[in-house]
């Protein structure tokens, strides 16, 4: 099967106009059922009838991260408890998560999404589906799921972690298919070589990664170690989950789902909208979303859109690989970690001084690793090693409490932490993330 | 015996474990005619507390902040005791009757040939000092360090 829905091949004029009619009833929707969007246009002076079409969608008002926070947790729902199913969830800036809730039709939705992304790279219902992504609260686990489910593949819900038992059961299962992230990728080919298994021999032969940035250098590393195709997927809480857009078999852009989320790329200075080809913050508009509708939804993810058509026959615009973000969020293990959400636990230990640097870098391909310098001010300072090492594992558990990471802690002389103009360097990314 | 106080006063900086760092405090008194009665370093596996005892407290705080080095002052306890075998011991069997912890404890020079020091840090000061001099044993001041 070359796609998994005519509609990934519909006709791009027939497109507008279908997405025009969606846009309309969803502002509508919106608007009626949820106070935040009425408020929000009503500052504006404007009405949902307004909205005609895509060639108003500019005038809407833009969704943020912060929105799902300020309504914790169920002000942007829609619709009464009895219609939602599932909820999901991931972190936000402050502690408190980003919730969402999905209706059965969103479920049904998501899992189309997902079965055209997992289709693309040819998965059919032949295939054994390993879902490698974590099984809970956040969207990784279940959405992947809910995809190779509705394709009919035999569907292995691992969640993540273990990674020994990962290689076991791929190997003993004869997974075709392996969803996770790319890091956690390179890490299972390093633990399966460290078993002795050289991991070209596992049965695996197409891994559906996302939810954290990664490099066409990263792709070509899996693909010669792993011998697999490595397809790019891409999706967020706020949105949707993974399945806002994927690879097809050219690798060249992932193909946004445009008969559910409409795309645009703004700059992120002026909030205008850019044309395609053009590199800004890309925004979604869910279309059809019953359980939380978001509109014109931030997702501070620098790239652009491709519009010349695609080999493939699909014709929903690609957006390119994640070249960097508008703020300062950083995807640490696939988690997301605000550097603020790090300053205000150290703020709230006694003593501690906020004079801190996160460093993370990917050193020999593995996970990441994940470090916090944290500078020993006078205040902390004491005689005994004992309570410095609770200091530190303190340190480690509030943050592991709202972050769910394990950061290694590193104490450091007062002055040392590399400051400019007087105020430390926050971030030492060594990633290298964004290259392409 | 002095007849004063009863304790000593330490200094507690905190150093990364990376070579040369001990050497910027030594350094820094050195320069500054700063003399060390006691030098200890507590080590981890990746910091360590060197503690040490001057001359002259006041002036090595000063001098250290002046580096932007942080110090910590704590009084410790520095007991005397004869420097044969079983010297050592009978001190610490007085803390153990006592049902005292120690957090830790040094040994460095004093100025009587047939007499070692150690430098005690207690959870309880007081009950330590009460113990030990009923026990005959000398603590030392500062001055009786100089």
């Amino acid at each position: 099967m070359i796609y998994w829905s005519p509609s990934e091949c519909m006709d791009p004029e027939a497109r507008l106009g279908y997405q025009s009619e969606l846009l309309r009833k969803q502002v509508k929707y919106a608007y009626e059922n949820v106070p935040m969007y009425k408020k929000k246009f009503d500052e504006k002076g404007l009405k949902p009838e307004d909205i005609k079409g895509l060639e108003d969608l500019k005038h809407v008002p833009f969704t943020v991260k912060d929105d799902f926070r300020e309504n914790y947790p169920f002000g942007i729902f829609a619709v009464p408890m009895d219609r939602i199913v599932r909820f999901h969830a991931s972190s936000g800036t402050t502690g408190k998560p980003v919730v969402v809730g999905y209706t059965e039709n969103d479920l049904e939705m998501w899992a189309e999404c997902m079965a055209r992304t997992l289709a693309a790279g040819g998965v059919t219902k032949d295939d054994i589906v390993q879902v490698t992504y974590g099984y809970g609260l956040f969207t990784g686990g279940f959405g992947a799921h809910g995809g190779s489910q509705k394709i009919g593949s035999a569907t292995i819900p691992m969640s993540s972690g273990n990674t020994k038992k990962q290689v076991m059961i791929m190997q003993d299962f004869g997974a075709t298919a392996l969803c996770c992230t790319p890091s956690y990728c390179l890490q299972i080919i390093e633990t399966a070589a460290s078993m002795g298994i050289d991991p070209k021999t596992l049965p695996v032969k197409k891994c559906f990664l996302g939810a954290e940035p990664w490099t066409e250098a990263m792709r070509k590393e899996i693909e010669s170690r792993f011998d697999v195709k490595a397809y790019n997927i891409f999706g967020l809480t706020e949105v949707l989950g993974p399945g806002v857009s994927f690879d097809c078999k050219y690798q060249n852009g992932m193909h946004i789902n445009e008969d559910f989320f409409y795309p645009e790329i703004i700059d992120p200075n002026t909030l205008e909208p850019l044309p395609d080809g053009e590199i800004g913050e890309l925004v979604f508009t869910a279309l059809t979303k019953e359980g939380v509708p978001v509109l014109r939804y931030r997702t501070k993810d620098i790239t652009s859109i491709i519009k010349e058509p695609c080999p493939c026959g699909r014709t929903g615009r690609r957006m390119d690989r994640i070249l960097g973000r508008s703020d300062d969020m950083l995807i640490i293990r696939g988690v997301n970690v605000f550097p603020n959400q790090i300053e205000e636990i150290l703020i709230n230990i006694e003593g501690v001084e906020p004079t801190y640097q996160i460093i993370i870098d990917r050193e020999n391909s593995v996970s990441d690793n994940f470090e916090i310098m944290v500078e020993v001010s006078e205040n902390v300072l004491t005689d005994e090693i004992k309570a410095m090492e609770n200091l530190k594992n303190r340190i480690l558990s509030e943050i592991h409490s709202v972050i769910g990471l394990h950061p290694k802690i590193r104490l450091v002389e007062p002055f040392t932490i590399e400051r400019s103009a007087g105020k430390a360097r926050r971030v030492i990314d060594k990633r290298e993330l964004y290259t392409r | 015996m002095s007849e004063g106080k009863l304790t000593v006063e330490q200094l507690t900086v905190f150093v990364e474990n990376r070579p040369g760092r001990s050497s910027v405090i030594t350094n820094i008194l050195a320069e500054n005619n700063i003399n060390l009665v006691s030098f200890n370093i507590a080590d981890t596996s990746e910091f360590g507390l060197i503690r040490f005892i001057t001359d002259d407290p006041e002036r090595a705080k000063v001098v250290l902040k002046e580096n932007k080095i942080a110090t910590r002052s704590t009084e410790i306890l520095v007991v005397e005791l004869a420097h044969k075998v079983g010297g050592l011991a009978k001190v610490l069997n007085i803390f153990k009757e006592n049902n005292i912890n120690i957090a830790y404890l040094y040994a460095f020079v004093g100025n009587k040939p047939d007499k070692a020091v150690v430098g005690i840090k207690v959870e309880n000061t007081a009950e330590s000092i009460e113990k030990l001099k009923a026990s005959e044993l000398t603590l030392l001041s500062l001055k009786d360090l100089l």
